[in-house]
């Protein structure tokens, strides 16, 4: 196993483009499943409005 | 012939489903852990191997571990492209919902990994060409790639009806696939300093085994990535604009209305 490049010239570089795979990727991966759980709930409460409007 | 005719029809019929939104998202459901368990699985020795026991490159040095992940995003951001416009046509050809809602949200994941290839590449350029950037011709091509996305997305939400926004979105990812084989031929049509082909799925790859099976772990893992988002996000998408059916009211709720 071979860690040497952390400490070499091109470090800085490697790292900052893992990074920004990284943060780009969670976010990408992240947004669908926040903006899902909120979209049900806002379904939910639609869906009980209509129901109270109803009885 | 007959066990023929039947499977063809089996085919078929299971082919037709997929085209239901509410099956499409109880199915959808059930197959995303497993990607996201199948993007795991090729992801993280792919990292580990390609960061830590690959070897140093006899040109490059270390700089050259950002093909890891340059790479994938890469091709990943043209075939999510072809996805799309795959997509695109079938919604425009045969009018099914479902396949115009996966051609919409292909456009946001598709822009992501053509902002990691563009950024890693003018981050591994720095070291080894000497500058961030070159209007050369695989980068140029790259960067129209982006724009063809952010136009589909900006096209999409510029339109509020939105089988019409998809129509419209769907018409400029068809034209815009004629990018795609420049973005390849690039590198053979110009002289760019962007290197020449280096993997290749026909002939003989010029990059050492110790340095291609981690990268082929990485590409699949970004094909996990992708279907695994994809289907996430239509399934989003699809519970908002059936959001008056019963299906949804079930779903939401977990009972029978």
């Amino acid at each position: 196993m071979s860690m040497d490049w952390l400490s070499g010239p091109h470090a800085t570089f490697i790292l900052s483009a893992y990074g920004i795979a990284l943060v780009v990727s969670l976010y990408v991966a992240l947004a669908p499943v926040f903006s899902g759980k909120r979209q049900r709930r806002l379904i939910a409460d639609m869906h009980q409005h209509q129901d109270q409007q109803t009885t | 012939m007959t066990s023929n005719t039947s499977l063809w029809k089996h085919t078929k019929t299971w082919f037709h489903r997929w085209g239901s939104p509410a099956w499409f998202y109880r199915t959808s459901g059930l197959i995303i852990p497993w990607l996201w368990a199948g993007f795991f699985l090729l992801a993280v020795p792919g990292l580990f191997w390609g960061l830590f026991i690959a070897p140093a490159d006899y040109l490059q040095g270390d700089s050259y571990r950002i093909i890891f992940i340059h790479v994938p995003s890469a091709w990943q951001s043209m075939l999510i492209f072809a996805v799309m416009a795959g997509f695109a046509l079938i919604g425009m050809v045969w009018r099914i919902r479902v396949a115009e809602t996966l051609a919409m949200c292909c456009a946001p994941i598709g822009a992501a990994f053509t902002v990691v290839t563009l950024i890693s590449g003018s981050l591994w350029g720095k070291p080894t060409w000497g500058t961030f950037w070159q209007w050369d011709g695989r980068m140029t091509s790259e960067l129209v790639l982006l724009f063809l996305y952010l136009g589909v997305i900006g096209l999409q939400q510029a339109i509020e009806e939105p089988r019409r926004a998809a129509r419209a979105a769907g018409l400029l990812a068809l034209v815009g696939v004629v990018n795609l084989p420049i973005i390849h031929y690039s590198v053979e049509w110009w002289t760019t300093l962007h290197q020449g082909t280096t993997v290749s799925l026909l002939g003989e790859s010029s990059i050492a085994p110790s340095m291609l099976w981690p990268l082929l772990l990485m590409v699949g893992a970004a094909k996990f990535f992708f279907a695994a988002n994809l289907l996430s996000r239509t399934r989003n998408t699809l519970l908002v604009q059936d959001r008056e059916k019963n299906w949804v009211r079930e779903t939401v709720w977990g009972v029978k209305q």
